[in-house]
């Protein structure tokens, strides 16, 4: 009897609570004020909600508000779950809006559309498929092709995440900090290629001005900046200052992998590129990119090419395979705007596109390929002349939501992006991604008694799988370049030379105040690299990285030397046949570089020597060694110079500038250098 | 007689007696001069008895009495054979061979003194020559296949099985031997058939089916590997290897909590048993518990702190843990010992690289 009368109180409490409950005296006549101050709440709701386009955002409140007073109305829900829907915190509408459908399943004809895509925002994939196949319109139906083919993509997106979702990639995302995030939107980080500086956007209460948008209640952007420690941490964010900084929105959208070059997005002429450059401590004020880059149409995001000459971004232009797309531009040259083609580009949108220091492999945004839902994150690989299909980045990187704005380090061994998470310091907030690379699989050891006649038993040797090995192919040269003689940090220009071909194939100048300077080197090339000032002598490194060659980081500090009678220079870039004095066609830019000198400083002289490690016989390296400083003054006397200003001396290993037994000091000490004898 | 093939540490036993039994001579029809006869068959009674230093005596005065007295030389290096003296017995087989080049009891003995002595290869030698002598002796092979196998010859340790069991077809340690021969040189099918053959003839032969299992995982029938490792688990209950092989079975079944079981078993029985400890730090990064698992390989590492896959496992549990320096001294630690693909992991992990 007893129990009969506990399930009976039970089902009635489970009718109750999923009853619809209106905001009427009828219910709440007991509590006149709380009523219509929830009432009025509501009202002030409806005012956001109402408008066109709706402002969900600031609805929300609102409604939050009345929802204390009373949970159970069905619409008050619907309308909760449809602003959480389009906040940055959407997977918290799918219990708002089950909750309205309990309360009323015919709360809204949207209902199952809406359900599906809180449960798509939850990664509720199969559910989600359920609800968006309900909301399907029948057959027949008219005006309804456009919906359909919408969920139809829904549907898609959701088989994408399930598959997506089983094999997760294996990263840690960690909030960047307190450094970097507030309480406020955060996003757009950009860095340089040793992630030693982040640049971003905040809508944080000191933004330039100090006024609101009044479109969304929120501050406006400002750009801002900060460094990392040698903990990995990032010290206090400051604002970049009013050079950049405008009033209205400014956004960060790419950074030159030195940090010298910042791309800005300002909403002018309908969302237009600007470039920036960094003077010293001091960043310029943007200046809009070209009529080529910028239209009339919305240019939204854009990247440099590692040797900063092309430049790959994003608009929505007439001409394009549907909603936004990617192109790439050389800066400097007079031809069209390419669109990257089908491959990359597809009917939906694509935003977001980063290219990695190495200058093949490009990340980008895209609602197409197989998304889980919105603006999945790709990456695509440029190889034998074409890209490769595109790459999901997989979950939990991207997610049902929007995942735009991606960036990673030349190492790429952390990615950063901004997301909305529960651990966040509130609002959208910028994270870190650490890549773990390629699942590592444990090794277990398994031994057995193999001769019933031994009691010993043998171990079997299981071989571990193979891994795959995910290291950028690129190379980062930094340091600072200083005055030799101040030791005080100085502005130069580094030239990046492919050896092979004599070519400069790209040129930066080193920070005026801080000396500093970093480069990328994709691997695959001789480099040489030729620091210069006027009125100083040139320093030159070579970098030979074979194509596949992994990543590196090489900290370079270069002292320039003025031209004084006893200077050294040594020529790192002069190449000879093993063993022989014979000059290899790569040493043709250094010659030339020397023959230039001579030629503009006509009182120089010059000693040429050539110098060996200890390795072999001292009479075979004597001579190689003449022959060798020989074989530059015979080049530089072809080309004009008067012999009488050049004199060449084979050391052999009699001068070191390194250790002999180590492989490094060998090849250091194998030279050829110059020393000023007379000027 | 039995016994005698299947139980190396019952032929060394009991061969000799046995031998010196049937030679034994009654003393009634012995010619009085017969003094070296006499003590020889003392000496076999007191070996009977175990009386091995009594024993000893005995033929020692039996050879003073008759120095070419082959069966004596090999009695007492028996004798010696159990009083471990076994270089000495050596020379007492060295001496009987001497005499009597044909016998291949001889060589069989000096064989087994010699494998006790951990020369192998001489033993391998005398094993051979007692095989040719006496091609029907079916221990003979299966001794010599047995030491062919232990330096990886397997092919030659197969023919060596093969004329084993043609000699003597119900010789089940031989069919158990020349399955795990088949099963190093990967032909699994054949190994599993063998160690079948072995478990027919002597039922109680369980480490047969502890092969067989570890074969039929290897050949992808974890299915039946874990029935036989089942079924010898029921049958015997304190082998820890036993445990942790079917542990890994049922890791590599993706049953990782069932493999944990199987590793914790293995340690409370044998917690001096790196590998099960190495095995459940590797079923606990699966169930993603990154703390036991760093626990279970720093255990093993105290164990054997020269355990490669141990080191490997920690540094992947580290990484979990958020301890990238020490994952990374790990990784490079395990590529040190051998473990190269410590090196790959350490370069994906951006080791040196932060």
């Amino acid at each position: 009897m007893h129990i009969y009368l506990l399930a009976f109180l039970l089902l009635a409490t489970t009718a109750a609570s999923a009853q619809n409950v209106e905001f009427s005296k009828d219910r709440f006549g007991n509590d006149k004020e709380g009523l219509k101050t929830a009432q009025k709440e509501i009202k002030t709701g409806d005012e956001f909600y109402d408008l066109d386009p709706p402002r969900y955002e600031q609805a929300l409140p609102h409604y939050l508000a009345a929802q204390k007073f009373n949970p159970n109305n069905a619409q008050l829900n619907l309308k909760i779950g449809d602003c959480y829907l389009h906040s940055g915190f959407k997977p918290r509408a799918l219990e708002y809006l089950q909750k309205a459908y309990q309360l009323s399943p015919d709360v809204d004809p949207r209902i199952h559309y809406l359900l599906g895509r809180g449960l798509h925002l939850n990664a509720k994939w199969d559910e989600a498929i359920a609800e968006y196949k309900r909301a399907t319109p029948a057959g027949g139906a008219k005006n309804t092709a456009g919906f359909t083919q919408d969920i139809q993509k829904k549907i898609r997106e959701c088989e994408n995440g399930r598959k997506l979702a089983a094999k997760p990639s294996r990263v840690f995302i960690d909030n960047a900090g307190p450094g970097v995030n507030s309480p406020y939107p955060e996003y757009g980080p950009v860095i340089t290629a040793d992630e030693s500086v982040i640049l971003f956007t905040s809508r944080r209460p000191a933004s330039t001005g100090g006024q609101k948008d009044p479109e969304t209640g929120g501050f406006f952007e400002d750009i801002y900046t900060s460094t990392r420690t040698t903990q990995g941490n990032w010290v206090d964010a400051r604002n970049l200052g009013e050079s950049v900084n405008t009033e209205g929105h400014d956004a960060t959208v790419g950074l030159s992998p030195d940090g010298q070059r910042l791309l800005v997005y300002l909403e002018d002429n309908g969302g237009d590129l600007h470039e920036a450059n960094l003077r010293g401590a001091e960043w310029r004020k943007p200046q809009r990119l070209g009529s080529r880059i910028n239209s009339k149409a919305h240019e939204s995001s854009a990247a440099y090419t590692p040797d900063g000459r092309s430049l790959y971004f994003v608009t929505d232009k007439e001409g394009g395979l549907g909603g936004r797309d990617i192109y790439r531009i050389e800066m400097e040259g007079r031809g069209p705007a390419v669109n990257l083609g089908s491959v990359i580009n597809t009917q939906y949108g694509e935003e977001g596109v980063f290219l990695h220091p190495d200058g093949k492999t490009m990340y980008f945004s895209s609602e197409g390929h197989n998304s889980m839902g919105g603006y999945d994150i790709f990456k695509s690989v440029y190889q034998n002349g074409r890209w490769s299909a595109p790459e999901n980045l997989g979950w939990p990187i991207n997610t049902p939501d929007d995942d735009v704005f991606f960036v990673i380090s030349a190492s790429g061994r952390h990615g950063y992006y901004s997301s909305f998470r529960d651990d966040g310091l509130g609002s959208k907030d910028i994270y870190q991604i650490t890549f773990l690379g390629p699942e590592k699989p444990p090794l277990l050891s398994q031994e057995d008694q193999l001769l019933a006649s031994r009691v010993q038993p043998v171990k079997e040797t299981l071989l571990a799988p193979p891994v795959a090995i995910a290291s950028a192919q690129v190379t980062i040269l930094k340091g600072v370049v200083t005055e030799e003689a101040s030791k005080q940090p100085t502005e130069a220009t580094i030239d990046v030379i492919d050896n092979s071909l004599n070519q400069i194939i790209a040129s930066f100048q080193s920070n005026a105040q801080s000396g500093r300077y970093l480069v990328s080197l994709p691997s695959g090339v001789n480099y040489g690299i030729v620091v210069r000032k006027d009125g100083y002598l040139f320093h030159s490194e070579n970098f030979d990285l074979p194509a596949g060659a992994a990543y590196s980081e090489v900290v370079k500090n270069i002292a320039l030397k003025k031209l004084d009678v006893g200077v050294k220079v040594v020529l790192n870039n002069i190449f000879f046949d093993t063993g022989k004095a014979t000059l290899r066609k790569e040493s043709t830019g250094e010659l030339e570089r020397l023959q230039k000198l001579l030629a503009e400083t006509p009182a120089l002289r010059l000693e040429i020597s050539g110098h060996t490690d200890n390795v072999g016989k001292a009479e075979f390296n004597k001579d190689l060694s003449q022959r060798r400083a020989q074989a530059v003054v015979d080049y530089l006397v072809t080309k004009g110079i008067d012999k009488a200003r050049l004199t060449s001396f084979g050391y052999a290993d009699t001068q070191p500038v390194a250790t002999n037994t180590t492989a490094t000091g060998r090849q250091l000490n194998r030279r050829t250098e110059f020393k000023v004898t007379g000027k | 007689m039995r016994k005698i093939i299947l139980l190396p540490a019952a032929l060394l036993l009991t061969t000799p007696a046995a031998l010196a039994q049937v030679d034994t001579v009654r003393a009634t029809t012995l010619p009085p001069a017969q003094l070296a006869e006499k003590l020889y068959n003392s000496g076999v009674a007191k070996f009977n008895q175990k009386s091995y230093r009594a024993a000893l005596q005995d033929f020692d005065r039996a050879l003073a009495a008759k120095p070419d007295f082959a069966k004596a030389y090999y009695n007492r290096a028996a004798v010696r054979y159990e009083l471990k003296d076994f270089q000495p017995a050596v020379q007492d087989y060295d001496q009987a061979i001497k005499l009597d080049p044909t016998t291949f009891g001889f060589y069989f003995g000096r064989a087994q003194a010699r494998e006790a002595l951990k020369q192998s290869a001489e033993a391998e030698q005398d094993y051979g020559k007692a095989a040719e002598l006496k091609p029907d002796y079916a221990p003979a092979w299966y001794y010599h296949g047995a030491l062919r196998f232990e330096k990886a010859d397997y092919q030659g340790a197969k023919a060596d099985f093969d004329a084993a069991i043609k000699a003597d077809p119900t010789y089940a340690y031989a069919w158990h031997d020349r399955g795990s021969t088949q099963r190093q040189l990967d032909n699994l099918p054949a190994a599993i058939q063998d160690y079948t053959q072995a478990l027919k003839l002597q039922p109680e032969l369980l480490p047969a089916l502890l092969n067989r299992a570890a074969t039929r995982r290897r050949a992808g029938d974890l299915k039946g590997a874990l029935q036989d490792y089942n079924e010898y688990l029921t049958k015997k209950q304190d082998n820890a290897l036993a445990y942790t092989n079917r542990g890994s079975t049922r890791y590599e079944q993706g049953d990782y909590k069932g493999a944990a079981e199987d590793f914790s078993r293995a340690v409370a029985l044998d917690a001096g048993y790196a590998f099960a400890w190495n095995n459940r730090a590797a079923a606990y990064l699966k169930l993603e518990d990154y703390k036991r698992a760093e626990a279970d390989a720093t255990k093993a590492l105290g164990l054997n702190p020269q355990y490669a896959e141990a080191y490997l496992n920690r540094g992947h549990a580290r990484e979990m843990l958020r301890l990238s320096d020490a994952a990374c001294q790990d990784w490079r630690k395990a590529a040190e010992l051998g473990l190269e693909i410590g090196n790959a992991h350490a370069a994906n992990s951006g080791c040196g690289a932060e």
